[in-house]
């Protein structure tokens, strides 16, 4: 479908662009005819005037310097003419070769010349209509891909959210009373529920990290209660895989950060969701939080799997599972590190990790905190 | 903590079940939920499936909260706070939000026509909502 459009608009510009093939330049409006010629009489004028001089046998001293005097300048204005009429039109067309680049749509551009300069200027101007047409059609792609991610997320999230409330409802006794084992199953599918609106989430804040408007909503946060609430958010998940997660905070408790709380509460939970997800059976996964220069660290340290070296430069794009990750959990969207990259540096923190195969990977974080809490 | 709480005017309220709310949206199963789940609760709830049906009821006997969707039938959730907005009767009771819409844009236009607080439904469940109406309810008509 993609391609056929394609290439149906290519055959298109394929004829208009013959259609616009010129007709060559009359010899006598030729571009190299005139640069040749005025070279030509530059030199012919250079030559008489030497010939000028040897000829006539100018005698006086004075008279003879005043006359080389006379032909350096000439030599250096008709050098300057030269250059000038030939690097003109090149400079031009610099000049609309960085507008383009700088992404200016339309690009003035004067075809006045009919000689070969007036012919590049031609082919460079449908070249630049092209570019601003493809860049429009990207453009426009682009939005109807993300009205189409919203318009899907808004429609799925409904229905998604009616499971989520009738199945909350169910395991809060609002129902009526349910047994243990009706219980732990609604659990398991409230959980697989969370999982797909989880999912959701994630696919709409990409195309809104595409189009540029991941927004943010700023404020003084409590952050330790953030990451709190991500920590409690994951312990099912960790209860259900066995592994043992902690959280040790070694700073004050009220510590404040200027942070958007529900995006920070996602960051979190995505790397808390991948440090569970690939650790065996048995493993621990640790939540650190310590201040070093006024800034708050956040470790989060697994026994998992660990990230092969040769992959370790792509965990942070979006749509990329470690190979052996891939091997032991068919599950995941590669989604989750990018939009926690993408949170934590909107935060004005930074995202590193190390990581040994079969040994475990630490994820830590920075967020900076707010100066009236260092003070104290 | 209960007894302290008690000597609210929301609190006393709550016990004898009269704070009264209207909740305006369109999908019945959604509504049913969360209707079933504040009264469950101890308020006393208005059901409304579209904008104009809410204002009228507004209208009719104010509540004490008003729980607004966005996207309806008709009048649209930011229509609905508009109007709101122009009646000087309607104008002092909270709006919360309650829909699937939730973007930047989104919460910034609706707390600029006045919303108290924007829930979005797939991140909140009944009894989470629930604590947010009454975390309102008490700052309010502490």
């Amino acid at each position: 479908m993609y391609i056929t459009v394609y290439s149906r608009k290519m055959d298109s510009r394929d004829t208009t662009t013959n259609k616009d093939t010129l007709p060559a330049v009359p010899f006598g409006r030729s571009f190299t005819v005139r640069v040749f010629l005025f070279t030509f009489m530059a030199m012919l004028l250079l030559i008489a005037l030497v010939a000028m001089i040897f000829l006539l046998q100018v005698p006086m001293r004075g008279h003879f310097l005043f006359v080389w005097l006379e032909l350096t300048v000439s030599a250096l204005i008709l050098s300057f003419l030269v250059a000038y009429i030939t690097t003109r039109p090149i400079l031009t067309l610099a000049k609309m070769a960085r507008r383009i680049v700088e992404g200016g749509s339309s690009v003035p551009i004067d075809i006045k010349r009919n000689d070969e300069i007036g012919q590049i200027l031609h082919f460079f101007k449908g070249t630049a209509k092209k570019v601003s047409e493809s860049r429009e059609r990207e453009v426009s792609l682009s939005n109807i891909k993300s009205q189409f991610v919203t318009v899907a997320a808004h429609q799925l999230r409904t229905p998604l959210s009616a499971l989520k409330w009738s199945l909350r409802l169910m395991l809060d006794g609002d129902m009526g009373e349910i047994n243990e084992k009706q219980r732990e199953f609604l659990k398991q599918s409230y959980q697989t529920n969370e999982h797909i609106i989880h999912l959701i989430n994630d696919f709409l804040d990409i195309s809104r990290i595409e189009e540029g408007r991941f927004g943010f909503q700023f404020k003084k946060t409590k952050i330790l209660d953030t990451i709190q609430k991500a920590v409690e958010a994951s312990m099912a998940q960790a209860v259900v895989r066995e592994v043992t997660l902690s959280f040790t905070k070694d700073v004050p408790p009220d510590i404040e950060a200027i942070a958007d709380e529900s995006r920070m509460y996602t960051a979190v939970l995505n790397i808390l969701d991948n440090a569970i997800r690939y650790s065996d059976t048995g493993g621990e996964v640790m939540v650190r939080a310590a201040l070093k220069q006024g800034t708050l660290e956040i470790r989060i340290t697994d026994t998992g799997i660990g990230i092969p070296p040769v992959e370790q430069s792509k965990i942070f794009s979006r749509f990329y599972r470690a190979s052996n990750a891939i091997r032991q959990q068919t599950e995941g969207s590669g989604l989750g590190l990018f939009i926690a990259k993408n949170i934590i540096e909107h935060h004005g923190g930074s995202i590193t990790f190390t990581s040994e195969e079969q040994k475990g990977t630490t994820v830590s974080f920075t967020i900076p905190v707010t100066d009236d809490f260092i003070k104290k | 903590m209960k007894q302290q709480q008690s000597s609210l005017p929301v609190a006393r309220a709550v016990e004898n079940q009269s704070v009264k709310l209207v909740i305006v949206e369109d999908d019945k199963f959604l509504r049913d939920l969360i209707v079933r789940k504040l009264s469950r609760e101890g308020f006393l709830v208005w059901e409304a499936k579209t904008g104009e049906e809410g204002l009228r009821i507004l209208q009719e006997s104010p509540p004490q909260l008003v729980l607004l969707d966005i996207l309806l039938p008709g009048m649209s959730g930011y229509e609905v706070l508009e109007a709101m907005q122009k009646n000087e009767k309607l104008k002092s009771i909270p709006v919360v939000i309650l829909s699937n819409l939730g973007q930047k844009e989104e919460v910034e236009r609706a707390e600029s026509l006045g919303a108290k607080d924007f829930l979005v439904k797939a991140k909140y469940t009944p009894g989470e909502i629930v604590t947010r109406i009454k975390d309102i309810l008490a700052k309010l008509y502490m």
